[in-house]
């Protein structure tokens, strides 16, 4: 079960903003799902990773391509200028 | 009327009988005129891309697609057109490059119609929460397609379209499928390419074909296959001809059937149909194995451990700076990236996000995070053990018939539909759904058959029996 700061912390590190309403419901749903998820906790596993391995030679050639232009990359961004990203200023 | 499929059109548009201009106007003409909402948009440029087929054609190209229109899934990207992954964040986006899998459709010679609604971000299985609004399912309009690929599925059931390209990271290709009556398939991880598809869950994530029938479906994902310089996850195998697998009888196959699943199965309404499927495969010479797959119980968790855990670092690069959507009344850096995401973003992804963080944050990464892949891990090698006395797997895609539209609100209620789908995406084997019969109200039931790692021909010789054979 989650109290409230630990809500507020876990808000805090995903970048998201809740009411206080919205809080309240959002916690009766995440400890319901945490319930769920928790079945694992006491499973008796062997513990194991499956790592895929990417054999050397599948690798291709370190050839420089060209890619993306800096244009195209911002060119979604809500604000760009001179092919940066533009955002409010951090320095005061 | 046209209901005709992938293989049909193309033959059809090879021999001259229609051109592909005639057959895209006619479909567009459908889209605009339906009712589901399983469209966002119809591309602008979909008429051009169809004439220019037609010239190529008369010049002498055959591609594989020849013609064929097609419908993609909201988070596969085309150079130069709207992409958004059912979300409000992404709404302006346009894409700056064309996916591998959109550039090997336009290699064979389809003609990209338009893109297909979808649950915010894949995440859901009813594509209710899509920031276009809810899809309706063609076969019973009061309820859902499916999802997340329901967009995709229904313009398929719906014939909007030859095919259309869905996503699965924990079922959301075979479950629409099944709901609407489609053959679709979830190639094995490492299959198809990624590269250019919106991310979810990276490591569960493969793109796959939805169609009329399973013909159509083979060769689709022959097309996709293949590796992929952009994507050093798509591996360097062999792209097989499914075609080889058709028209064989299925005589010595070995069914697995796995108690766990015999057990839940049980009081469902897809209970009959699962039984009827086994009783079919047996009456046609195949042989039922019983198999058994440990902690398959603590797959759903395992599954939304893993999948939030991943989408919350995927999801991370939606800050308001990089990608269209910023909110307007931000002051400073941080505030952008709160306020950008929590208007941007939907409940389900939100409720996502927070959990992925919760998982891998210190303190519960152990208990959490790191117990759910050794147990994915675990399954691994429980599927791999079941194999060796089996060549295919079965199993319900789905515990019965849609459901009516707003009827799993609650969200452990919603993610306990997709019990017998995550396993082959926490495992990475192929599996598809194929209809087998209908419910109780007279509304499509699939039946999802699963084989080893890469070896997708297999489920097309059975399917394709399947849908020779059964009534």
């Amino acid at each position: 079960m989650i109290s409230n700061e630990e809500f507020k912390h876990l808000a805090e590190l995903s970048k998201l903003e809740f009411s206080d309403v919205e809080r309240d419901k959002f916690i009766k749903d995440f400890n319901h799902i945490l319930d769920f998820a928790s079945q694992i906790i006491n499973a008796k596993v062997e513990e194991k990773s499956f790592i895929r391995s990417i054999p050397l030679e599948d690798l291709r050639e370190d050839i420089v391509k060209q890619g993306l232009t800096q244009a195209e990359v911002v060119s979604n961004a809500p604000k760009q200028k001179k092919g940066c990203y533009v955002v409010p200023r951090i320095m005061e | 009327m046209i209901e005709l499929g992938v293989i049909d059109t193309r033959d059809k548009i090879l021999s001259g009988e229609i051109s592909s201009e005639q057959i895209t106007r006619e479909y567009i003409k459908r889209i605009e005129n339906s009712d589901t909402n399983a469209v966002i948009e119809i591309f602008s440029d979909a008429i051009e891309q169809a004439k220019a087929i037609d010239i190529r054609i008369k010049e002498g190209f055959k591609g594989a697609l020849a013609g064929v229109p097609i419908i993609i899934k909201d988070n596969i990207l085309v150079k130069g057109k709207h992409a958004s992954a059912g979300s409000l964040i992404l709404k302006d986006y346009i894409a700056e490059y064309t996916s591998t899998v959109a550039q090997k459709l336009i290699d064979a010679g389809a003609v990209i119609i338009a893109r297909a609604n979808m649950d915010e971000f894949a995440m859901g299985g009813s594509t209710e929460t899509s920031y276009y609004g809810k899809t309706l399912n063609p076969r019973d309009k009061t309820r859902v397609p499916g999802g997340s690929s329901g967009g995709s599925a229904a313009a398929v059931a719906e014939d909007l379209c030859c095919a259309a390209l869905g996503t699965d990271t924990g079922g959301s290709i075979r479950q629409p499928s099944a709901y609407c009556g489609c053959v679709g398939i979830k190639p094995t991880y490492g299959r198809v390419s990624r590269f250019g598809v919106i991310a979810f869950a990276s490591s569960l994530d493969q793109v796959g074909p939805i169609t009329k029938n399973v013909k159509d479906n083979a060769l689709l994902l022959q097309v996709l296959s293949g590796e992929d310089s952009n994507d050093e996850t798509a591996e360097k195998r062999a792209v097989e001809d499914y075609s080889k697998y058709f028209n064989q009888d299925i005589r010595g196959m070995k069914i697995g059937v796995i108690s766990y699943v015999d057990d839940i199965v049980k009081g469902l309404d897809v209970e009959k149909n699962y039984n009827d499927f086994k009783e079919f495969l047996k009456a046609n010479g195949a042989e039922i194995v019983n198999v058994d797959i440990k902690n398959l119980d603590l797959v759903l968790p395992v599954y939304y451990i893993i999948a939030p855990a991943e989408a919350t670092s995927n999801l991370a690069r939606f800050d308001g700076v990089k990608y269209t959507r910023r909110a307007t009344d931000a002051k400073n850096l941080e505030e952008i990236y709160l306020k950008s995401r929590t208007e941007g973003f939907g409940d389900e992804v939100k409720r996502r996000i927070m959990l992925g963080n919760y998982v891998l944050s210190s303190g519960y990464f152990d208990a959490y995070y790191n117990k759910a892949r050794s147990l994915q891990a675990n399954l691994r090698e429980e599927f791999l053990k079941a194999f060796k006395s089996c060549d295919i797997l079965i199993m319900p895609t789905a515990k019965g018939e849609a459901y009516k539209l707003g009827e799993k609100s609650n969200p452990v209620d919603a993610y306990k539909e997709d019990i017998f789908t995550v396993s082959a995406n926490i495992v990475g084997v192929p599996a598809m759904s194929i209809p087998f019969g209908v419910g109780k109200n007279g509304l499509p039931i699939g039946m999802q058959i699963i084989a080893p790692h890469f070896e997708e021909g297999r489920l097309y010789r059975l399917a394709d029996f399947v849908e020779r054979r059964a009534k």
